[in-house]
């Protein structure tokens, strides 16, 4: 009985199985085909993997687990079903024809039999069945429950129905199948079949046509489909899916692309960054196919939010249209795109982080700024002033840089903490940075977090003189400017000892840890909420109590960008407990307080501003103080404040607790 | 047509340094490209790319100690290259700084007459460092051009150029014949600050530099000796009472104190 239980292959359609190796043949030449075009606007002609890092770990991690699709958890549920559900369809239908093609007609046995056929035919109904619930939980979604920026076309329900089709034709198919030859011994593991089957012979119709007729219909329907795959949405599944997870940035996601001689580029090229799309990596262009338009972005992006003119994903898929109309020459701003949309974005990670897809939507975005900065064009004054003052002062607000000395000199004489001195090795060495110190409301996150590294018997120095990181350049696009600071930094920085940079701007802090490497310094950096938090966890420094009512706002470049979303929150828990409250958004979907991108120094006026609306949501926690842990977010916090609310570093607010016993 | 501009390296007055006795600490103050010559500049690279013809670029460096100002003014001259000059004759020569108006605009004139001689010279209303609004009509009236000031718009016609001047209490709308010299102010046009990719790009334009014995002239000139800030101590008086009204009547008494006010 047991070498009984297996396939009856092509059954009813043994005179016409040559009819699926044809289609199959032609289908997959369409796909490859559909790939090849695809791949030959990313590669514009010439196939050049130079730049690409292979990333398995991320490809298994990220995309066949749909962990990032499950960070929605309804319907990244849904999509996992039907991910699920046709990986299970597809692998089966694979082992089926490699029991007929390959090993029946070359080695004479069969592995489909017994209890490995009964095995397959379980997860066969399984796959089918949770392929289904998934789709029409999908279909129930568009219906009912799309997120606010979800685009809604008819080919999107086209799509749905079309997969639920091919699952119902298989499922009609299977059940003749059973009721044919199986029924009385396949039972419960061919439950959905075996349903049907009592269901059709109960109807007393002519099965042996209605099969031949359905298995042409499902098989054509189905190549198709797959043929179509690279043509259609369902393209994600292999640019997104597979090529966008395989292949990975060779960089920190948020350090951004650099160049090894940006001058001579300049001398050569006239430009750095991107004016035309040709001038963007072919990593970048495959981000433009791997959009599947989830809108999940745009949902979460504080320039959209706000009311202005970015949205990551309808800036990807302009790009996208421009590349496929075949326009790689033509400068995309302001033919195709919009200045505004650019100078909108504040960098702060949210589109990146959230695309299910591993779209890099900053990278391209800074690199178009680049452009812009090198044309001098379309770039909003204030953000050219930046530029200009980081040349003429070393500062972008363009503060006399020999009042810093002196600013340093008076936080060093009011902190206790000394001035580096070259013949000495340091433990740690401080950076103040522009913000905090020329800033005067923010001068005391300097003096509070040296205070506290004193008194916690730190040993650490402050330098003589600073100029700017870097940062500010980088971010509105000035390549050049960046890469003279971080040589003016260089130079000053290695004329110290010190094991380690404490850095209490997170925008520093990104640029110290990730984005120097490309100019070749290596610099071990650490965060001040890093290094306070480690203090207190270690006792050697003590707050007292309080049960004041603080909320925590994420910095971007802190938490969401570098993964520090705990120490700063030990800091303020040290003092307050339970008493510090979460807002709505916090952690890695913290909603940017406005100032990132270079956006401290210029603005986009239209819509809200971006710091009005995550003051809003912060004040309606009840908390009396709202803590942060970096220079921007405090200035653009504060300034929403009309006295309601205090706003204050954790520095600060640490050091006050520790003032009080 | 080829336009010339006259620039200045003009000390940043935005860090300004003095020594305890008011001395003007000269060599420690940075140079910038002087405020309103950005918009000479950027008005005669305007006109020349309607009409044709290179845009020259003069100047010569007036503030020493050389070894610290070179490099600043080499930077300003780039920046007025990138800003839209495309070539230019500069004299820096030790022994003419701190040279007042007069011989600054005998040595543009000598600049100009050897390289270039364009019949249209802009220059910026007046220096942001020392504001004497003196060298362009000494310049006119070295070169035997036509002077034309405070000009707030104009359009370069057929052998004239027709401007809108400022003239404080009015505006004049006037026809001046070429050749001539025009200084502009702030408002005539609002040029972009280049960023630091323009004025590498900037690089690639020829910049003569040149000494005084180059334009055959011998270094006599009155110059000056010292340079003080004149500080102003403010009182600090803050004015505060119940009502907008009495703080008014408050302010109007202390006017007539001073003797600003007389009643």
């Amino acid at each position: 009985m047991a070498q009984d239980i297996g396939i009856e292959h092509f059954i009813f359609v043994k005179d016409i199985e040559f009819i699926v190796y044809i289609s199959a043949v032609i289908s997959i030449a369409i796909f490859l085909y559909g790939v090849y075009l695809r791949m030959i606007k990313w590669f514009d002609g010439f196939p050049s993997l130079s730049s690409l890092n292979l990333d398995l770990k991320q490809f298994i991690g990220g995309s066949l687990t749909q962990l990032k699709v499950l960070r929605k958890p309804a319907v990244g549920s849904a999509h996992a079903l039907v991910f699920y559900g046709f990986i299970i369809l597809f692998i089966g239908t694979i082992l089926r024809a490699l029991e007929y093609d390959i090993t029946m007609k070359f080695l004479g046995t069969r592995f489909l039999v017994g209890s490995n056929y009964l095995i397959f035919k379980l997860f066969m109904n399984i796959g089918g069945l949770i392929a289904i619930i998934g789709l029409v939980a999908l279909l129930i979604r568009r219906l009912g429950f799309k997120s606010r920026y979800l685009p809604d076309r008819p080919s999107d329900y086209i799509l749905i129905i079309t997969l639920l089709i091919i699952l119902f034709t298989g499922f009609l198919l299977d059940s003749i199948a059973t009721a044919s030859y199986r029924l009385g011994w396949i039972g419960y593991f061919d439950f959905i079949g075996v349903s049907l089957a009592y269901i059709l012979l109960s109807l007393n119709l002519d099965l042996t046509s209605l099969y031949r007729g359905l298995w042409l219909f499902h098989m054509f329907i189905s190549l198709a489909s797959a043929a179509l795959i690279p043509y259609t949405k369902l393209g994600h599944m292999v640019f997104g899916g597979i090529f966008n997870y395989i292949f990975r940035r060779p960089y920190h996601k948020s350090a951004f692309k650099g160049y090894k001689d940006p001058e001579a580029i300049v001398d050569e090229k006239g430009y750095l960054g991107a004016l035309s799309l040709k001038d963007l990596s072919w990593k970048e262009r495959m981000d433009l196919d791997a959009c599947i338009e989830c809108s999940r972005c745009t949902d979460v992006c504080p320039a959209t939010e706000s009311g202005k003119p970015l949205s990551p994903m309808h800036l990807i898929l302009d790009l996208r249209s421009v590349m496929h109309r075949g326009d790689f020459e033509g400068e995309l701003v302001p033919k195709y795109i919009d200045p505004d949309v650019l100078w909108s974005c504040v960098t702060c990670g949210a589109c990146v982080d959230a695309c299910p897809m591993n779209i890099h939507h900053v990278e391209s975005i800074l690199d178009i700024r680049k452009g812009l900065i090198s044309k001098g064009e379309d770039v909003p004054e204030d953000a050219l002033n930046v530029s200009y003052n980081l040349m003429r002062y070393g500062n972008p607000m363009g503060y006399d840089p020999m009042d810093r000395v002196k600013i340093i000199e008076e936080i060093s004489s009011e902190s206790g903490v000394e001035i580096a001195d070259e013949s000495r090795e340091y433990e740690y060495t401080y950076w103040i940075g522009c913000q905090t110190a020329f800033d005067p409301n923010n001068r005391g996150i300097a003096i509070s977090t040296l205070k506290l590294l004193r008194k916690a018997g730190v040993d650490v120095a402050i330098l003589p003189d600073e100029v700017c990181c870097g940062e500010p350049a980088r971010r509105i696009g000035d390549e050049l400017m960046y890469k003279e600071l971080v040589e003016m930094n260089k130079e000053n920085l290695m004329r110290y000892r010190f094991k380690k940079l404490v850095v209490n701007c997170p925008h520093g802090y990104n640029v110290f840890k990730h984005e120097y490497r490309e100019y070749g310094i290596e610099l071990d950096v650490i965060h001040h909420s890093q290094l306070l938090s480690k203090l207190v966890r270690e006792g050697r420094l003590k707050p007292v109590k309080s049960d004041t009512k603080v909320t925590f706002h994420d910095p971007c470049f802190l938490g969401r960008w570098n993964g520090v979303f705990d120490d700063p929150r030990d800091v303020v828990k040290s003092v307050v407990g339970d008493s510090l409250i979460e807002m709505p958004r916090n952690r890695e979907n913290s909603f940017c307080c406005g100032a990132g991108g270079g956006q401290m120094y210029y603005e986009v006026k239209k819509g809200r501003r971006i710091s009005s609306i995550r003051f809003e949501e912060a004040v309606k926690t009840g908390a009396k103080v709202i803590c942060t842990a970096c220079p921007y977010c405090k200035v653009m916090l504060s300034a929403e404040s009309k006295g309601e609310v205090e706003v204050k570093d954790i520095s600060e607010y640490l050091s006050e607790s520790i003032d009080r016993e | 047509m080829d336009i010339g501009v006259i620039v200045k390296a003009a000390l940043d007055v935005n860090v300004l340094r003095s020594e305890a006795d008011g001395r003007i600490s000269i060599e420690n103050i940075p140079l910038v490209l002087s405020e309103y010559d950005r918009n000479a500049i950027y008005e005669a690279s305007k006109i020349s790319e309607s009409t044709g013809g290179k845009v020259y670029i003069y100047s010569l460096l007036t503030w020493g100690p050389m070894d610290r100002k070179m490099r600043d003014f080499e930077n300003v001259i780039r920046e007025a290259l990138a800003l839209g000059g495309e070539e230019a004759f500069v004299v820096a020569d030790k022994s003419i700084h701190y040279s007042e108006p007069m011989f600054t605009s005998e040595v543009l004139s000598r600049l100009i007459k050897k390289f270039g001689s364009p019949k249209l010279i802009l220059s910026g209303e007046a220096s942001t460092d020392m504001t004497s609004s003196t060298v362009a009509p000494y310049l006119a009236a070295k070169l035997n051009y036509n002077i034309v000031t405070y000009v707030k718009e104009m359009s370069l016609k057929n052998g004239y150029i027709e401007v809108l001047r400022d003239a404080d209490e009015k505006l004049e709308r006037l026809k001046i014949p070429l050749p001539s010299v025009v200084s502009v102010t702030g408002e005539i046009n609002s040029p972009k600050l280049p960023t630091l990719i323009q004025i590498r790009r900037a690089f690639r334009k020829p910049l003569h530099r040149l000494e005084l014995s180059d334009i055959d002239l011998s270094p006599v000139f009155s110059r000056y000796e010292d340079y003080r800030v004149v500080t102003i101590k403010r009182k600090n008086i803050l004015l505060e009472d119940e009502s907008l009204e009495n703080v008014a009547d408050k302010l109007i008494d202390h006017l007539i104190q001073e003797g600003v006010l007389k009643i």
